[in-house]
């Protein structure tokens, strides 16, 4: 029932000065948008549904693709688009690159983005003109 | 994947644009929707004896749900009066199913969870919170925050005008929360300071025990400082839920105060265990034995509600904090508390990723049922025992619509510290504790309940001007609960202030409150100075000679807040008028005579 898309996109695509590829700083932004046919599993469902109402809960819509994805559950921005029959959520994330004698660093535990405690990291999304 | 490259593209660009000032189509809202649904409380999920439905009271919604669990479909779905909170619910013998209507003052009773069945209702008190059946007599018992404890017949209809047709009606401590009937005996608990109470068949209470105090360890992992104590101890709290056991065991799901010093620095609010300052409990009290506290079961804020197999062989205890269940062996309630950091709990999660979860209940055929009033819905687990885990879950959604509150969410949702919001503030009120601040001493935790936003500034230094500077400071910064987001700070305040104050029982003896209340607003006095208008606070600063300059606390529901004043060196409202309270600088009441102190006390039971 549910269906994925992923897409990595041209970091240019997107606005911001994080949005640029591998750094000197050996961490680098990607842009995935996973593509979900609804309605939904209810967990997801659940998400789906409270980010058409908030736009700060779509984060947690996007840290469930991620997880589910086994990319981590931390994205730093979610834009999502509601269509008819599916939305589509895309996840801005960073990732640490072994390149250049990078050390690896991963993406953390995957754990769930509502079951798990608050992230100390985790950020508002309203207001941002750079964020739905 | 081409097909995605350019919706992706368009995304891309689109965020780029101002979003302006309402939500774009296809696009989520940008601000959040208006304040929804009320404290979690836990204990409103049923399953009938038959096994065949289950019975959801849906406090946020205001109405009772019925489940077929044969065909798990809804098969009865009655609407209740705007604002009437349904809770607890309880099965008599013909079937019926009883609800304690927490702000609703009454009991309903649907005649069946059936298709077209009756729902009536009978008065009962101001806020009922515990009920339960006594087969032996056929009466209903229902304990009240207000102190009440009523009895009623189960098989009575409702009285013209919705009277209460109460056979008994006890007035017992105030903060009552489960009643469980033990042959002839009523068991009941205190909410806040998790206190058991027998009574015998005549009412009169014959015994009072509260669960035992733990030690835990002071900065576990971290060198303890030569001639200091290496455990503080951790004292019960907060009693969220008690059951009783098939073999006649009291079982209380409730917290304990780690007494270890707080800071006001990030992460201050940390305790030496990895629990938390505030750790979920739970203790077993057997017939004619001392209350055991026994080895964690669950890890993880807010132990709202448990759940008992009717084989007596699994217990289910719910943490709504990390939205978790835990799901153990009977033999978990027999192995004792050993005095360390809670660890791995011998028990398997339940983590059905559909948010907070907020009830729990065993069915005939050993299946869990959880309830979650998000979304809402409820899941069962089907055969956990069978299968040495949490069994196969099947979802059943509930009509209704999404019940999502970015404010709420935010209270209840733990931090890395393991402590909510509501860990201190259980229902949103307070949890009647003293914490030892290295900062400021000792402080009284204060009430949210009763038109919070109208009270700032908050605490009682009055030093964070508004809503925002405490979550600032005390979620993001003490309790480490990362950056609060806009919707969190646009929700939290508009869902907080619809918490009311607790409601005062009927006065006992409505003269002296009458009295009293002349006393109060009398210049004499001077109370109405500080204590002014309808919160009963001016919101100012002063130093009534308790001991430094504070705010004003408003006065709405302070009878049931004890302990009083900053320190809650004043273990009763009398004592406030003793050694600590401050003198004639704190109201000129020096001059009063016995029966007069007696009376503005009254006024102020009643408040």
């Amino acid at each position: 029932m549910l269906e994925v898309g992923l897409l990595g996109l041209a970091s240019a695509g997107a606005c911001g000065p994080d949005s640029a590829g591998p750094d000197a700083s050996c961490e680098e932004t990607v842009h995935r948008t996973f593509e979900i046919a609804t309605p939904a599993d209810a967990p997801l469902q659940l998400r789906i549904d409270s980010c058409r109402l908030d736009v700060d809960a779509c984060r947690a819509l996007c840290a469930m693709m991620m997880m589910r994805s086994q990319l981590g559950s931390n994205p730093t921005s979610c834009d999502v688009e509601f269509r008819p029959a599916t939305v589509a959520a895309t996840a801005t994330y960073t990732v640490f690159h072994g390149d250049n004698g990078c050390p690896i660093f991963g993406f953390g535990p995957a754990v769930s983005a509502m079951a798990a405690p608050r992230s100390a990291t985790s950020r508002s999304q309203g207001g941002s003109s750079c964020r739905v | 994947m081409s097909r995605l490259i350019p919706v992706a593209l368009v995304l891309a660009a689109w965020s780029c644009a101002d979003p302006g000032p309402g939500p774009a189509p296809g696009h989520p809202s940008p601000e959040p929707p208006p304040s929804w649904g009320v404290p979690l409380t836990g204990g409103t999920l049923l399953v009938t004896h038959d096994g065949r439905h289950a019975v959801i009271a849906d406090p946020d919604r205001d109405r009772v749900v019925t489940v077929d669990l044969t065909t798990r479909q809804v098969v009865a779905d009655l609407a209740l009066s705007a604002g009437d909170e349904p809770g607890r619910l309880v099965e008599d013998g013909a079937g019926r199913i009883h609800i304690a209507l927490r702000r609703g003052g009454a009991v309903a009773t649907l005649a069946a969870p059936t298709p077209g069945a009756s729902l009536t209702r009978r008065a009962v008190c101001s806020e009922p919170r515990g009920i339960a059946y006594d087969p032996a007599t056929d009466q209903l018992h229902v304990a009240c925050s207000g102190g009440e404890l009523v009895s009623l017949p189960a098989s009575g209809g409702a009285l013209p005008g919705g009277g209460t047709q109460a056979t008994r009606q006890l007035r017992l401590d105030r903060d009552l929360r489960d009643v469980v009937v033990v042959g002839t005996q009523l068991m009941v608990t205190r909410f806040r300071t998790a206190e058991l109470l027998t009574l015998d068949a005549q009412g009169e209470v014959i015994g009072r025990v509260v669960p035992p105090v733990v030690k835990r360890e002071v900065g576990a992992g971290l060198p303890v400082a030569p001639g200091s104590e290496p455990l503080v101890d951790a004292v019960p709290a907060v009693a969220w839920r008690m059951l009783a056991t098939p073999d006649g065991r009291l079982v209380i799901a409730h917290q304990r105060q780690v007494q270890t010093q707080l800071g006001m620095f990030p992460g201050g609010y940390g305790g030496s265990c990895p629990s938390g300052i505030v750790e979920s409990a739970v203790t077993v009290v057997s017939p004619g034995a001392a209350p055991v506290a026994v080895a964690p079961i669950a890890i993880g804020a807010l132990p709202i509600d448990l759940a008992i197999s009717r084989d007596g062989a699994q217990i289910a205890v719910l943490s709504a904090g990390n939205h978790h269940v835990a799901l153990a062996p009977a033999a978990a309630l027999s192995a004792p508390d050993g005095n360390r950091c809670p660890s791995e709990p011998a028990a398997a999660w339940i983590d059905d990723q559909l948010g907070a979860p907020s009830s729990v209940a065993f069915g005939s055929d050993g299946a869990l049922l959880v309830y979650y009033p998000e979304v809402p819905a409820i899941v069962v687990h089907s055969g956990p025992a069978a299968s040495g885990g949490v069994g196969v879950a099947t979802t059943i959604e509930l009509p209704g619509p999404l019940g999502y509150d970015a404010g709420r969410a935010m209270f209840h949702a733990q931090t890395q510290l393991g402590i909510a919001c509501a860990s201190c503030h259980p229902e949103g009120r307070d949890d009647g504790l003293v914490w030892d601040f290295a900062e400021l001493g000792l402080r009284r935790t204060q009430s949210l309940g009763g038109h919070v936003l109208r009270r700032a500034p908050y605490h009682w230094s009055a030093d964070l001007a508004d809503l925002d500077q405490l979550m600032d400071s005390v979620f993001s910064n003490r309790m480490a609960g990362g950056a609060v987001t806009h919707s969190e700070r646009v929700s939290l305040g508009a869902w907080l202030d619809r918490i009311p104050a607790p409601v005062a029982a009927a006065a006992i003896d409505p003269a002296a409150t009458a009295r009293g209340q002349h006393l109060f607003e009398s210049a004499e006095l001077a109370c109405t100075t500080c204590h002014a208008g309808e919160l009963f606070t001016n919101n100012q600063r002063f130093d009534v000679g308790t001991g430094g300059v504070f705010k004003v606390p408003s006065l709405l529901g302070v009878g049931v807040r004890p302990p009083y004043l900053h320190d809650g060196c004043a273990a009763t409202l009398a004592d406030r008028f003793g050694a600590c309270g401050g003198g004639d600088l704190h109201g000129h009441t020096s001059a009063l005579t016995a029966p007069e102190l007696a009376d503005l006390i009254a006024y102020l039971e009643a408040l």
